[in-house]
């Protein structure tokens, strides 16, 4: 008689209980305790609702992954006001650090990890677009000495960025609109060239030197343009399907991108994949969301907060791995 | 049919996961409303939950109302803060929708 290992090589483990749906990807198990063979399967994308943060936040910035995020600043009510409170996210709870940005401030571009992590401009008190620059260690804010070279509010960042290599572009001035492009290398801010299209409530993703811009304001209606930075100069790429301002956006390169939620013109949940090429429409949010930030990459990623200042996090995973058990008929 | 209605309070991790979405339609609206797939696994999600029945019409019922309080807020703002170039501080008015 035929037998598994036979076939495929390896023996059928016998396990108590099931494996998470992740750690046992591409395998085959017998669960003693139901009577039954089980195996794992990866799905398409997908978001989660995740626990709450503690406080309400719409245009807060956002660091880290999906096991160790770090959600900073934004604003609390409708009527403008930033926030300098941070907290931190471990996979499963949200816990204010008690470390308070120097400057208030929400609409920033905020990149890096939990524990080294960077904000630079926003808007601060009403009316006002800052310069203003802070990173964090883990334990303290510090103001750098290297501010932007143009004040603006509603801009983006390299998600994928350091706390020693980071891109920031668009935005808004008084103007009113940037395509204002700075890089920083841990010290100082440097102008670098022009995005093609100005606009502000834009999504960002990418690093220093392979970053990719999406959807934004530029006075009229939702955009959905896209461009693709290369380290050098900005390129128009293929647009997003759903025009939209205000959306949440994570990813690690120019590659790999995620892009959700926003103003299109109503409040959406739409959730758009960038493959280095095209934009695809994948699974929505679970709820529609505007203004939230993102964390991660296209692998784990987190939505926070958005508006009217709320506390609701989502994950977003992909693959999605669910655990099947083996009928016989 | 292809969706039903309910209400729910989302409290967290596990109110939705992963498998969830993949296993039916889910989208969640203003006042804790949820437009579900009509299949088992969506029905079984809205008795997990511990939702209430809606039908389309109380459900969007539900939603307009929240829009309708969310333009009121929107019209009560000074009108510098509702001019295009106030910059992201406040969204564009609130604006209704059909549910799915």
């Amino acid at each position: 008689m035929a037998t598994y290992k036979g076939i495929k090589g390896v023996k059928v483990v016998t396990k108590t209980s099931d494996p998470t749906a992740s750690e046992a990807e591409a395998t085959v198990w017998y669960n003693s305790t139901a009577d039954a063979l089980k195996y794992s399967i990866a799905g398409t994308g997908a978001w989660a609702s995740a626990n709450a943060m503690n406080t309400a936040r719409r245009g807060a910035m956002s660091a880290g992954t999906q096991d160790a995020g770090l959600a900073m600043g934004g604003s609390t009510a409708p009527p403008p006001g930033g926030i300098s409170a941070t907290e931190k996210y471990n996979g499963t709870t949200w816990t204010e650090t008690g470390h308070a940005m120097n400057t208030a401030r929400r609409y920033a571009a905020g990149f890096g990890l939990q524990t080294a992590a960077i904000i630079a401009g926003g808007n601060g008190p009403p009316g006002s677009q800052l310069t203003a620059t802070e990173t964090y260690n883990g334990s303290a804010w510090t103001t750098s000495p290297g501010t932007l070279n143009t004040a603006r509010g509603a801009l983006a960042g390299s998600c994928g960025g350091t706390t020693t290599a980071g891109l920031v572009f668009g935005g808004y001035l008084p103007s009113p609109f940037s395509n204002a492009t700075e890089s920083w290398n841990g010290s100082a801010w440097t102008s670098v060239n022009n995005m093609q299209t100005a606009r502000n409530q834009l999504g960002g993703a990418g690093t220093q030197t392979a970053a990719v811009c999406a959807a934004g304001n530029s006075g009229g209606s939702p955009l959905n343009a896209s461009e693709k930075w290369d380290g050098t100069s900005w390129t128009t790429v293929n647009s997003i399907n759903t025009a939209r301002q205000g959306p949440g956006s994570f990813g690690q390169t120019n590659t790999a991108a995620l892009i959700f939620g926003g103003e299109a013109p109503s409040m959406s949940n739409a959730t758009e994949k960038y493959d280095g090429t095209s934009w695809s429409t994948v699974a929505n949010l679970g709820s529609t969301v505007y203004i939230a930030t993102g964390a991660g990459s296209t692998s784990q990623g987190l939505c926070i907060g958005g508006n009217p200042p709320r506390t609701s996090v989502e994950e977003w995973n992909d693959p999605v791995y669910t655990i099947k058990t083996v009928t016989v008929s | 049919m292809a969706n039903t209605y309910c209400t729910a309070s989302n409290w967290g991790k596990g109110f939705f996961t992963h498998e969830d979405r993949n296993d039916f339609y889910l989208s969640g609206h203003p006042g804790d409303v949820w437009v579900v797939g009509n299949n088992a696994a969506g029905v079984a999600w809205i008795n997990r939950v511990t939702g209430t029945a809606k039908t389309k019409a109380e459900a969007q019922a539900i939603v307009d109302a929240k829009i309708e309080e969310s333009q009121a807020a929107w019209d009560a703002l000074p009108e510098a803060e509702k001019a295009p170039t106030a910059g992201f501080e406040t969204q564009t008015r609130p604006v209704k929708y059909t549910l799915p």
